[in-house]
C-alpha cells in the first residue's frame, strides 16, 4: 500500500533592521523586532492559527489516518516563543495527537554543513533538544537547507541517530530511478533517502494570483485521482506551511485544497498517509545510491543555487564564518547567538541578484529595494560585529 | 519614409543629453531607410569653448565620429540662424542675446534656412515665437509624411508645420517643466509643453517617470503616449583611456549641470558625512550652472576643499578621462526625465548611484538607487562602494548585461513602429 508524507514547513527570516555606515561602532541591536513581529503577527492571522487549527480537525475527524510530518525552523520557534507563544501551543496539540512526526534540521536554518562540521553540528544538536523539549519528541528524519544532500551529510547525520533523510530528487542522483520510492545511503545504509515529489508543491503554487503557470490549479479531489495513477511506494512533498494563507481578499483556494486532502486521499483505498519514519517500517529500500556531490547545487538544470553563487554572497558568508573562532573563544553566549542569526539563509538569499524580482512576490519577499542593499547593510552589521569582537 | 524633424544640436557641438539623443536618434532611423529634414537651431559662434560657458549647458560630450559618416547623405541639415539652446531659461536666454548674438548678427552671410524679419527676439519667447516661423514656410516648401519634434521650443514650429500640411505629429519629450524647474514652472512654457502634446497625433515620452507627469500634470490621454527609452552607444567610447587609478585615494564624481534639477547640493552634503568616516577620497564637481558659487562657497564653510575638485565644464575628451578616473558616479537629481550619463559613466566601469526620481533606473535594475534628499542614505552608500570592492565588481558585472540590451537600434525601432501605425 503506497505511502504519501506530507511534510510542512515552517520558517521566518530573522530580519536585519536597516543598519548604515554610520551606525558602526554605534549601534548593537541587529535585528528588527518590529518588522519581525509585524510580519509573524500577519502570518499566524492568516496562515499558522488557521491552518493547524484545521489541521489538527482533520486529525481527530480521521481518527488517525491522516498523519504528517512538520519542519519548524529554530529561527521561528525563537519568534513565536517572544512574539506568538500560542503558536507554540497550537504545534504542541498537533504533537499530542501522535499523528505528527517532527523533523530535525541546523537550528539557524543555515548553510553551516558547507563552512564548519563542528557548528553543523552544534546546531542539529539545539534543534533535536528544543523539539524533544516542546514536542516531547526525539527527531530521527532530517532535513537540510533546499532539500540538497551528499554522502557526507549521510555521515554527519547518522551520528544523531537520523534514520530518514529528505532530498530533492535531480535526474543525475537517481538516473533513471523513481522519485517515489526509498533509497539507502551508500556510506549509512541504515538510513534511507526520501525524495521530494515536486506534484503538490508545483500545483499549490497555482494557486498565486502571481503564479506564471498557464495551467490552473488542481482541487484536492482531481490531484489524488492524477496521483494514484503514478507507480511507486512512497511520495515525499514538502511544501511550505505558509503558501496555504487564508488571503484577507478572499483568496482561501490553497487553504480549501489542504482542508479537503485527507479525505480526497481517503477515497481511494490503496493510499494512505505516513510519517517518513513510519513509511520507513513498511516500505522497502531499493538499492542503494552514492552521491558524492551535492544533489541541488551542481545540478546543471539550475543556473545559481540562489544562496551561495554571486561574489557577495560569498564574500558575506565567507566573512561571516571566518569569525567562528574568535566568537566561539569568548564564551559570551550573547555573543554567539548573534553570530548564528547572522548565519539565517535568507540574509543570502535576498543578496541573490538572479532571484530579486520574483522574491518580491514571494512568502517571504525581500525587504531590500535591491540584492546590493542586502549586501550592504549585511556587511555593515558584520562590519560592527568585527570591531566588537576584536575590541573584547 | 520622408521626415520633417525639429531637433537639436549636432557634432561638432553638443552640449547635453537632448543633442546626443537628437543625434543618435536620426543616425539609427536614417541607416534603416528614413530620409530626415533637420531643422536645428545654429547661430555661428567664435568658439564653441566660449558658447558653452555662457548657457551653462553642461552635460557630457562624448567624442562624436566627424560629419562625413555616411548616413549625413540621407540626412539633410537645414541651420536656422538662432541663439536658441537646450535647456535656456529666460535669464539665461538674455545673457546669449547680450554677450553673443549682436557679435553674431555683426558677421554677414549668416546661415539661415529662411530669412525671418528683424534680429533675434528679445526675450525667450519671442525668439521660440519667431523660430516658430521656419516651420510653415520648411513645412509648405517641401513634400514629407510626418513631423517629429524634439523638447518645446520646436513645438510651435511644429504645431504651425501640421496646420499648414494636415501631416501627423509626433512630439518627443525628453524633459518636461516639472524636471527643470521643480514647483517654479514657467507658464508660458508649461502650456506651449501641453499644446504641443495636445496637438500631436502621438507623444514619445523617455521613460515611464515622463509618461506619468504627462500623464498627471498635462491630462494627455493615456493611449497616446509611449514610452521610448535613450540608449547608449558603445562607439561613443572613442578611445581607451588607460588612467592609472591611484589606488591610496578614491574619486567620486558629479557631472551635470550644477542647477538645482540635478541635486548638486546633496552631492556635497553627503561628501561631508563620508569624510568623517574616510580621507582618502575626491570628490569632483564636473560642470557649471547657477548653483556653483553657492556650492564652491559650502564647501568652504565646511573646511572640505582639499577634498574637492571643481573642473568646471568638460567636453569631449577630458569628460571621457573624467570617467576612467573615477571609482564611483553619483547622479543624486531632484528631478531626471531619463539621464544618460550614468550609461556613459558604466560605459568605464564606473558603478553608479542613482536616484530614484531618475527615468534612467527603469532600464538599469542593476543600480544602487537612493532618494536625492536621503543625505544619510548616499553617504552610506557611496562608503559602501569604497570599503566593499565586492560590490563594485557585482554592479559593474550584473550592469554590463544591462548595457547589452540598451541600444539606439531598439529606441529607432520603438520610433518607427509609432511612425508606421500613425501613417496607415
Amino acid at each position: 500500500m503506497p505511502s504519501v508524507c506530507l511534510i510542512l514547513k515552517v520558517h521566518e527570516p530573522h530580519r536585519l533592521r536597516p543598519y548604515s555606515f554610520f551606525d558602526i561602532g554605534e549601534a548593537t541591536a541587529y535585528g528588527d523586532e518590529v518588522e519581525m513581529l509585524a510580519h509573524l503577527e500577519k502570518n499566524a492571522s492568516q496562515c499558522y492559527l488557521p491552518a493547524t487549527r484545521m489541521l489538527l480537525k482533520q486529525i481527530l475527524e480521521c481518527r488517525g489516518d491522516f498523519r504528517f510530518s512538520v519542519l519548524l525552523s529554530g529561527v521561528a520557534i525563537d519568534q513565536f516563543e517572544r512574539f506568538q507563544p500560542e503558536l507554540l501551543d497550537q504545534f504542541r496539540r498537533l504533537a499530542d495527537t501522535g499523528c505528527v512526526e517532527f523533523i530535525c534540521e541546523p537550528y539557524f536554518h543555515s548553510f553551516a554543513f558547507l563552512f564548519s562540521k563542528p557548528e553543523f553540528s552544534e546546531q542539529i544538536e539545539l534543534h533535536r533538544q528544543k523539539i524533544k523539549l516542546l514536542f516531547g519528541q526525539i527527531p530521527t528524519s532530517f532535513h537540510h537547507h533546499a532539500l540538497s544532500y551528499n554522502d557526507d551529510i549521510a555521515i554527519e547525520a547518522n551520528v544523531f541517530g537520523i534514520k530518514v533523510i529528505l532530498a530533492s530528487g535531480t535526474d543525475r542522483i537517481l538516473e533513471s530511478r523513481s522519485i517515489n520510492r526509498l533509497y539507502q545511503p551508500a556510506p549509512c545504509p541504515v538510513q534511507r533517502l526520501f525524495f521530494e515529489n515536486p506534484l503538490l508543491a508545483d500545483n499549490i503554487a497555482r494557486f498565486s494570483p502571481t503564479s506564471e503557470s498557464s495551467k490552473s490549479p488542481l482541487t484536492s479531489p482531481q490531484f489524488m485521482s492524477h496521483l494514484v495513477q503514478k507507480q511507486g511506494e512512497v511520495m515525499t512533498f514538502p511544501v511550505n506551511l505558509n503558501v496555504f494563507e487564508k488571503h484577507p481578499l478572499g483568496g482561501t483556494e490553497a487553504f480549501d485544497f489542504l482542508s479537503q486532502f485527507p479525505s480526497a486521499l481517503q477515497a481511494y483505498k490503496g493510499f494512505k498517509f505516513e510519517t517518513p519514519s513510519e513509511a520507513v517500517l513498511t516500505q522497502p529500500a531499493c538499492g542503494s545510491i552514492s552521491s558524492p556531490g551535492f544533489t541541488t547545487w551542481e545540478d546543471a538544470e539550475r543556473e545559481s543555487n540562489g544562496w551561495i553563487s554571486n561574489e557577495m554572497q560569498k564574500d558575506a558568508i565567507h566573512g561571516l564564518y571566518l569569525l567562528e573562532k574568535e566568537v566561539k573563544s569568548h564564551s559570551n553566549p550573547n555573543m554567539l547567538l548573534i553570530w548564528r542569526q547572522l548565519q539565517v539563509s535568507d540574509h543570502f538569499l535576498f543578496m541573490d541578484t538572479t532571484a530579486h524580482n520574483r522574491l518580491k512576490e514571494s512568502a517571504s519577499p525581500s525587504p531590500y529595494n535591491s540584492p546590493y542593499d542586502a549586501y550592504i547593510n549585511f556587511m555593515n552589521i558584520l562590519t560592527d560585529f568585527s570591531e566588537r569582537l576584536a575590541t573584547r | 519614409m520622408r521626415i520633417l524633424m525639429f531637433g537639436w544640436e549636432f557634432p561638432p557641438h553638443i552640449s547635453g543629453g537632448l543633442g546626443t539623443a537628437c543625434y543618435e536618434i536620426t543616425r539609427t532611423l536614417s541607416r534603416h531607410g528614413a530620409d530626415i529634414v533637420f531643422v536645428v537651431p545654429r547661430a555661428e559662434m567664435p568658439a564653441a569653448a566660449t558658447h558653452v560657458q555662457l548657457v551653462a549647458a553642461t552635460e557630457s560630450t562624448l567624442a562624436y565620429p566627424s560629419t562625413s559618416e555616411e548616413f549625413f547623405d540621407r540626412l539633410n541639415i537645414k541651420p536656422f540662424d538662432s541663439i536658441l539652446r537646450p535647456y535656456l531659461n529666460d535669464e539665461e536666454y538674455l545673457n546669449v542675446l547680450n554677450t553673443t548674438a549682436e557679435r553674431v548678427a555683426a558677421q554677414p552671410d549668416r546661415p539661415s534656412v529662411i530669412e525671418t524679419t528683424g534680429h533675434y527676439g528679445h526675450n525667450l519667447m519671442a525668439e521660440v515665437a519667431r523660430y516658430s516661423e521656419v516651420g510653415e514656410d520648411l513645412a509648405l516648401g517641401d513634400d514629407f509624411d510626418l513631423i517629429h519634434a524634439h523638447d518645446w521650443m520646436t513645438f510651435l514650429a511644429a504645431i504651425r508645420a501640421k496646420r499648414a500640411t494636415g501631416k501627423p505629429l509626433v512630439v518627443h519629450v525628453h524633459s518636461v517643466e516639472y524636471d527643470r524647474s521643480g514647483d517654479h514652472p514657467n507658464q508660458s512654457i508649461f502650456d506651449i509643453e501641453k499644446l504641443g502634446m495636445q496637438e500631436a497625433d502621438h507623444v514619445i515620452a523617455v521613460s515611464h517617470y515622463t509618461r506619468n507627469l504627462i500623464l498627471d500634470q498635462y491630462g494627455i490621454a493615456p493611449d497616446k503616449v509611449s514610452v521610448v527609452h535613450n540608449a547608449v552607444s558603445r562607439r561613443n567610447i572613442g578611445k581607451v583611456y588607460h588612467v592609472s587609478r591611484p589606488h591610496h585615494e578614491k574619486v567620486v564624481l558629479f557631472l551635470g549641470r550644477i542647477t538645482s534639477q540635478k541635486g548638486p547640493d546633496f552631492f556635497v552634503e553627503a561628501a561631508a558625512r563620508v569624510l568623517e568616516k574616510m580621507s582618502n577620497v575626491t570628490f569632483v564637481m564636473a560642470g557649471s550652472g547657477d548653483m556653483l558659487p553657492r556650492l564652491i562657497e559650502r564647501v568652504g564653510e565646511l573646511r572640505l576643499g582639499r577634498h574637492f575638485h571643481f573642473t568646471g565644464f568638460l567636453n569631449g575628451h577630458d569628460v571621457e578621462r573624467m570617467y576612467a578616473m573615477s571609482d564611483l558616479y553619483v547622479m543624486p537629481s531632484a528631478s531626471e526625465p531619463f539621464g544618460l550619463s550614468p550609461l556613459e559613466a558604466m560605459l568605464y566601469d564606473v558603478p553608479v548611484i542613482l536616484s530614484k526620481q531618475a527615468g534612467v533606473n527603469e532600464v538599469l535594475p542593476n543600480a544602487l538607487t537612493v532618494n536625492f534628499w536621503d543625505v544619510a542614505d548616499i553617504a552610506n552608500k557611496i562608503l559602501a562602494v569604497l570599503k566593499y570592492p565586492v560590490l563594485s565588481r557585482e554592479l559593474l558585472r550584473n550592469g554590463r548585461k544591462d548595457l547589452h540590451k540598451i541600444r539606439w537600434e531598439v529606441a529607432a525601432q520603438r520610433i518607427q513602429r509609432i511612425y508606421n501605425q500613425l501613417l496607415v
